[in-house]
């Protein structure tokens, strides 16, 4: 029975190495949103589901990602691959200016300051024409030419989230995502066990930025240009949407629901302009009716699964 | 005196909860702390700990003045404490309680590089052993019943490897069996480590089967605080129970 | 600066301010009696300018239309929120509440949307209140000083409520301990129905009040949403008084940022809220 985990996972690594071959480039596009999907709503739920924390404006390092790669590569000239880390540490730093104020406050207070700052970015990115190109954005960032091609992003991509992945994984997975968790758990508890929760909230807050900073930075390599709809209210409620559809207690949750968000928004896009609509109506029935999402729900029915087979024996 | 208690006055408004308390406690010390409900004892636990700042007195422990220290500070100073109330981390497991309070006590709750369910794995057992929890390690804390948790709750409280050991009724919700148990661990800590212990008992045979000193607060002051006879001799401490047999 | 210019300026963040205090107002009592952060209020607001707009427009030549149509729109979008308050009971974790308002967001924008298309409508002001009173040589909007004058008198008559009348104190017992409010025999979710559709009422009311100085259309929701939380967040979460200070200042700062930097005023209220997060982060008057 153990033995089916190394054999899917091969046969993952070897699907996921045909897709350019099987599929047309505007399903590789589509394939390439989802995982930058995944990278973001896992980043968002480092705060949500590790930390009890609910950010509504983490689009904000997102774009901060996306607009200071795109910035450095055409402003300053710098090459994509010094680009991409320096754009993490900016995006780090901005993540730290705003974490400081936000963990000072109450749990309520600081879902809607996140939400405040994320808006001021957006005012910013909208505004500040000279530098930031306003409502039009930054255009023609071109990525070097090994991954301009639709196979070749495909594959960096897939590598560069592969690797997130996993770096979100192992740092959930070590000491520090223990305390995260018993910061979500129990407050009172933790700061009677030495745990300084407002400097962790900080810290956290800072790792899930740099995170979806870099989803933002495969963002604008993918879509060669950024506009301030890559920030701001609408997009921040993408990883919302994502992570609470496919579950928040679940390590693959977010990734579920990065899958269902992306194609379920081609799908519908096609058939009427209401989405917000729906994802809304979606959002209010999950939270009603299905508040682990569908990954929860997924680990509830093998929980149960499970347990009617040991019965059995 | 490893602990220092001095003219600590904590009100909440008109109620004068904790009143020019005053007592010191000694490095290995099992001291009980009674008295009727509503006498203050568990709010002078929490400012002991952080949790309120008393408008007056002082907090000294190991000869440092930690009254207006938050919470996690005190903790690191190596005061820990088992709440009254349960209070454990509901959605990890027993196993994972425990490290994580043991990452905590070791400092290494800023490591993002190690992977922590096989870290400490001696250690958090040698605890869980302890309170008697080693057969449920991968239940999740929330789905225990509630003298387990209790029991959790005090392992939590050793994980975090305190000098000195504040108990909020330890024994509460427990069968005499296990009240027993936990009573014999508690003195079994505090001989043999050296931990020194004060703890809040409502059951008397509890406190003078085994506390050496008792401390009696009634009405937010400090009626006596002598050794089990004295008190149980005392007049004062007899009316405050209103005629309770000792 | 001239004084002119101070006091037009004046007026106008004032008024700007105490807009977002009617709909704080709502926010304030929602989230005292009921500990639920309803982010869709905004949402709320904007329905009223509009439910408010098409009543209005089929009342047209009715005398006192204006009036009749703010107190019918405000009836409206209180028994939107009193649905919405119903969808919202199961719901045990602020977490989950919470994100169940903000789905609500989407969806009232998108309905308002889909009935009363893309465009914008203009609400003339109503007789009597077009004009402009002259101060000491200066002149300022009647209108203005009109919404001033009602979002305090909303602001009175709603202390009022909690705390001369019986129903206030019951209101007010029942931030306190609801099981003992239970007890004594009052039906909680009645109560808290109530609680929701007078707080809807207030941001209902305000979206069709404020509507003549504006134009009505989506995205006023949009606008409302960041201006009106901050509010309730330098007032304290909670707290009738400290959302009115709140909102003065916010409203100032706001006004006679604009005069420095026009795009981003924004930004000066971002200052604000940094500072007095930083001296205190339970807000002005916000309980710690």
């Amino acid at each position: 029975m153990r033995s089916w985990k190394p054999w899917t996972l091969l046969a993952g690594v070897i699907l996921a190495a045909i897709m350019p071959h099987l599929l047309s480039r505007y399903y590789i596009h589509l394939l390439d949103l989802f995982l930058i999907g995944s990278l973001f709503a896992l980043s968002f739920n480092i705060l949500l589901g590790s930390t009890g924390l609910l950010s509504f404006g983490h689009s904000a390092y997102f774009g901060v990602g996306a607009y200071s790669a795109a910035l450095l590569m055409q402003k300053v000239g710098l090459h994509y691959f010094i680009a991409i880390p320096l754009s993490l540490a900016i995006t780090g730093v901005i993540a730290a200016v705003i974490g400081y104020f936000c963990s000072r406050v109450v749990a309520m207070s600081f879902a809607i300051l996140t939400l405040a700052f994320g808006e001021l970015l957006f005012v910013i990115a909208s505004k500040w024409y000279t530098f930031t190109g306003g409502d039009d954005g930054i255009q023609s960032v071109f990525p070097p030419s090994v991954i301009a091609s639709s196979a070749g992003f495909y594959y960096f991509t897939v590598i560069v989230v592969a690797l997130g992945t996993l770096a979100i994984w192992w740092i959930l997975n070590s000491p520090f995502g223990y305390t995260l968790q018993c910061i979500r758990d129990n407050r009172q508890r933790s700061e009677s066990i030495g745990i300084n929760v407002r400097r962790y909230q900080w810290m956290v807050f800072i790792v899930s930025g740099v995170f979806a900073g870099l989803a933002g930075c495969l963002f604008v390599t993918l879509n060669w240009s950024v506009a301030p709809t890559d920030l701001g209210f609408v997009k921040g409620g993408e990883p919302i949407v994502m992570t609470i559809v496919g579950g928040q207690h679940v390590f693959g949750g977010p990734i579920i629901g990065a899958a269902i968000f992306t194609f379920f928004q081609f799908f519908v896009g096609q058939i009427t302009i209401y989405w917000a609509l729906v994802i809304g109506i979606v959002l209010a029935l999950v939270i009603r009716f299905l508040p682990g999402g569908i990954g929860g729900f997924i680990q509830q029915r093998l929980a149960a699964l499970h347990q009617a087979q040991q019965s059995r024996v | 005196m490893i602990l220092q208690v001095d003219g600590l006055t904590k009100s909440f408004g008109a109620l004068r909860a904790v009143d020019n308390v005053s007592f010191g406690i000694e490095q290995g010390d099992l001291v009980a702390l009674i008295g009727p409900n509503g006498a203050g004892k568990t709010t002078l636990f929490n400012v002991i700990i952080g949790f309120l700042t008393p408008e007056a007195g002082k907090v000294i422990f190991k000869g440092e003045d930690v009254t207006s220290l938050p919470p996690h500070r005190i903790a690191r100073k190596r005061i820990g404490v088992a709440f009254q109330i349960t209070n454990i981390f509901p959605r990890l497991t027993v196993f994972q309680n425990i490290q994580a309070a043991l990452f905590a006590s070791r400092g290494k709750t800023k490591n993002m590089y190690s992977l922590a369910p096989k870290m400490m794995k001696d250690d958090t057992n040698e605890i869980l052993a302890a309170v008697r929890l080693s057969e449920m390690t991968q239940t999740p804390a929330d789905s225990l019943p509630q003298p387990d948790k209790k029991r959790l709750e005090l392992g939590i409280a050793l994980a975090s490897r305190p000098e000195l050991l504040l108990l909020d009724e330890p024994t509460s919700g427990q069968s005499a069996e296990e009240t027993f148990s936990t009573m014999e661990l508690v003195k079994k800590i505090n001989e043999e480590q050296g931990l020194t212990i004060l703890f809040i008992e409502h059951k008397m045979p509890v406190v003078f089967g085994i506390a050496r000193r008792i401390i009696v607060m009634h009405h937010g002051s400090v009626i006596a605080d002598a050794e089990p006879e004295s008190v149980r001799e005392s007049k004062e401490v007899q009316e405050a129970y209103l005629g309770e047999k000792v | 600066m001239t004084f002119v210019t101070f006091l037009n300026q004046f007026i106008s963040g004032a008024t700007y301010g105490l807009v977002l205090f009617m709909v704080a107002l709502g926010l304030a009592l929602i989230f005292g009696v009921m500990s639920i952060v309803n982010l869709a209020h905004p949402s709320l607001y904007m329905l009223g300018a509009f439910f408010g707009y098409f009543i209005w427009f089929s009342l047209k030549g009715y005398y006192l239309s204006f009036w009749l149509s703010v107190i019918l729109a405000g009836l409206a979008v209180a028994c939107a929120g009193i649905i919405l308050e119903f969808f919202l009971r199961p719901l045990r974790e602020h977490t989950e509440q919470i994100l169940f308002t903000y789905a609500f967001i989407y969806i009232i924008a998108d309905l308002v949307k889909m009935f009363w298309g893309g465009r914008y409508y203009t609400l003339p002001r109503p007789p009597g209140l077009d004009g402009s009173v002259t101060v000491g040589g200066i002149i300022l909007p009647t209108y203005n000083l009109f919404i001033i004058g009602v979002s305090l008198l909303m602001g009175a008559l709603l202390w009022l409520l909690l705390s001369k009348t019986k129903l206030g104190k019951i209101i007010r017992a029942a931030v306190f301990d609801r099981e003992m409010v239970a007890m004594l025999g009052i039906r909680l979710p009645w109560l808290f129905a109530l609680v929701f559709g007078i707080g809807a009422f207030v941001a209902g009311a305000a979206g069709l009040l404020a509507a003549p100085m504006g134009s009505i259309a989506v995205g006023m929701d949009a606008e409302m949403i960041v201006p009106v939380f901050v509010v309730c967040i330098i007032g304290g979460m909670g707290s009738f008084s400290g959302a009115l200070i709140a909102s003065l200042i916010i409203g100032e700062v706001y006004a006679f940022g604009i005069l420095v930097l026009p795009q981003m005023a924004m930004a000066f209220m971002f200052v604000v809220v940094v500072v007095i997060l930083i001296i205190r982060p339970q807000g002005i008057l916000g309980r710690s």
